[in-house]
């Protein structure tokens, strides 16, 4: 598992770094904290995006005592030059640890080096004021969260999920997305709640979500975590989301088939991101 | 020992209600009879009562019976079943209302995915089965595994009915029992006030179960939209009322709350 950890030099980024540590712990996950630098000629590394960084290296590594994390320290006082406007640090160890700086558009550079590295994961914090905000790009989290290729959690400054409802309409549910909601239900201590979306001829695919369903409760019964199942008809999901982002984080999961995907156009996925009052997670 | 019939058919419903029924079975003493109703239409029944009829039902009865093998077997739950499941074909309630009758049964389970419809609860407790059947019904919507019973009084419930059917399965056992007297009101969250505001109705209750061996630890009365109130209730192993006779706050309590629901007479 790569897990792709979007920064910059504002509280809510640096907040997020226990829920990364506790992951990258319980996943074992290749971690690099990404920071995206404006363009304009340098050809050094911004001095407050490397200290951003090496604090959030820092805290990521105080959590632990050493050696207990599979991961290494990269050094900030060497990054190295990878191609122009790029610059990168790695620790050694059993997994890739990276402190990366890019340049250019943040979310183009996001995103670009989400596909570059084939993350399966890409966390971000933002601030809850108007919805969802970063300081440089206001809407960025909504952007990475409709645009990105891969799975990503958007996580509020200040907000501790205790419920995790998750929206299933497909068969097609990764392990590491499973393992995903796992993590985050364990991080939090939250009550999960695994949502059906219905139609007029009841659950979808003869039978196959029904089955996944199934898998899906066994899988969290057996690793002892309280586990609801619903049906919700596809006309009130609006509503519902509406209504489960209020109370917690909400988790979609967009396979390929999923009419997820139709009822919750690209933009609509921005808005849900955007309107949360809790964090939110894009499963793909 | 409480006589137990367990609707089951292959598929996520009766995966819990299997597992719930088997930690059901270590609270308390259940002789559990596994029941299936193959559903078949008009057009798909063989006509006459020869043997091609026969061998008809000897086929779909079969069928029937290696889907709830292939259940058993899969969910591999840690209780046991009297005799072999019975295995019924034609109109499901029917069926099912037929032999609770018939075998004197005392309790009904049954797994039942809860939606986001009100309706379809209504629904479900006013069709033939729940409306006509003699015993106690226990509707599965979740796998809660915890010893937290949670009664509801209030809003048309007669309390004194509910716990005489209540304490006749669980008497002895082992629970964390709470009352709650449900009162419906629009606020920004739930509001939990003194026994008193329920009058007499929660002592009352609470001396009743006494009466039959269950001590409550926790007796309140509850105030909120049946959202609020069915999220409040999220965590209880069980809870307990009677059924509801219109569409009213109870029953949207009832209706949005994810716990397994026991409703008696």
């Amino acid at each position: 598992m790569r897990i792709l950890v979007a920064m910059d030099t504002n509280k809510y980024s640096a907040e997020i770094i226990s829920d990364v540590t506790q992951l990258a712990a319980n996943t074992w996950a290749d971690i690099t904290l990404l920071a995206v630098q404006a363009g304009g000629g340098n050809d050094q590394p911004d001095p407050d995006l490397v200290k951003a960084l090496s604090q959030n290296q820092q805290n990521f590594f105080g959590q632990f005592q050493a050696g207990e994390l599979p991961h290494g320290e990269a050094d900030p006082q060497r990054f190295n030059k990878v191609t122009a406007g790029t610059w990168q640090t790695s620790g050694t160890g059993r997994k890739e640890f990276t402190l990366k700086i890019r340049t250019g558009a943040p979310i183009k550079e996001i995103l670009a080096e989400a596909t570059e590295q084939q993350c399966d994961l890409i966390i971000l914090g933002c601030s809850k004021d108007n919805g969802c905000q970063w300081d440089t790009e206001i809407d960025l989290p909504q952007k990475i969260a409709r645009d990105a290729g891969c799975s990503v959690l958007v996580i509020k400054e200040g907000q501790i999920p205790k419920k995790i409802t998750c929206c299933l309409d497909q068969n097609q549910v990764s392990q590491d997305s499973l393992e995903m909601v796992n993590q985050i239900v364990n991080l939090h201590q939250a009550d999960l709640k695994i949502v059906g979306l219905t139609g007029p001829k009841g659950l979808p695919g003869k039978g196959e979500v029904e089955k996944k369903m199934q898998e899906i409760l066994h899988y969290y019964s057996a690793r002892k975590v309280n586990t609801l199942i619903k049906l919700v008809d596809n006309e009130d999901l609006e509503e519902f989301v509406e209504r489960a982002t209020r109370e917690g984080m909400i988790a979609l999961w967009m396979g390929k088939k999923s009419l997820l995907g139709k009822i919750f156009s690209k933009d609509l996925v921005g808005k849900l991101v955007a309107t949360s009052n809790s964090s939110a997670l894009i499963l793909r | 020992m409480i006589k137990t019939l367990v609707d089951l058919n292959e598929n996520l419903a009766s995966s819990i209600a299997l597992r719930y029924a088997s930690h059901l079975s270590k609270l308390v003493e259940l002789q559990m009879q596994i029941i299936h109703v193959e559903e078949v239409d008009h057009e798909q029944r063989a006509g006459g009562s020869g043997w091609v009829r026969k061998t008809w039902e000897r086929g779909v009865k079969d069928a029937g019976a290696a889907a709830i093998s292939r259940l058993l077997k899969t969910e591999k739950v840690d209780c046991t079943f009297a005799v072999a499941p019975r295995i019924g074909i034609g109109d499901h309630d029917s069926e099912i209302l037929e032999e609770l009758i018939v075998s004197g049964h005392e309790l009904f389970i049954e797994g039942i995915i809860s939606t986001s419809k009100i309706g379809d609860f209504y629904k479900l407790i006013t069709n033939k089965l729940f409306s006509k059947a003699p015993c106690p019904m226990l509707i599965v919507k979740n796998l809660i595994i915890n010893n937290k019973v949670t009664l509801i009084c209030g809003d048309g419930v007669d309390h004194q009915s509910m716990i005489t059917q209540f304490s006749k399965i669980f008497r002895g056992a082992k629970l964390d029992l709470e009352l709650i007297y449900y009162k419906f009101q629009e606020s920004k969250e739930l509001l939990f006030l003194d026994k008193s505001e329920a009058g007499s109705v929660l002592t009352e209750a609470e001396t009743i179960l006494a009466a039959a061996g269950l001590m409550v630890g926790n007796s309140t009365v509850v105030c909120g939209s049946p959202e609020q109130g069915g999220d409040y209730l999220g965590n209880c192993g069980l809870v307990v009322s009677t059924f509801p006779t219109r569409k009213g706050p109870r029953m949207e309590l009832l209706a949005n709350s994810p716990a397994p629901l026991l409703l008696c007479r």
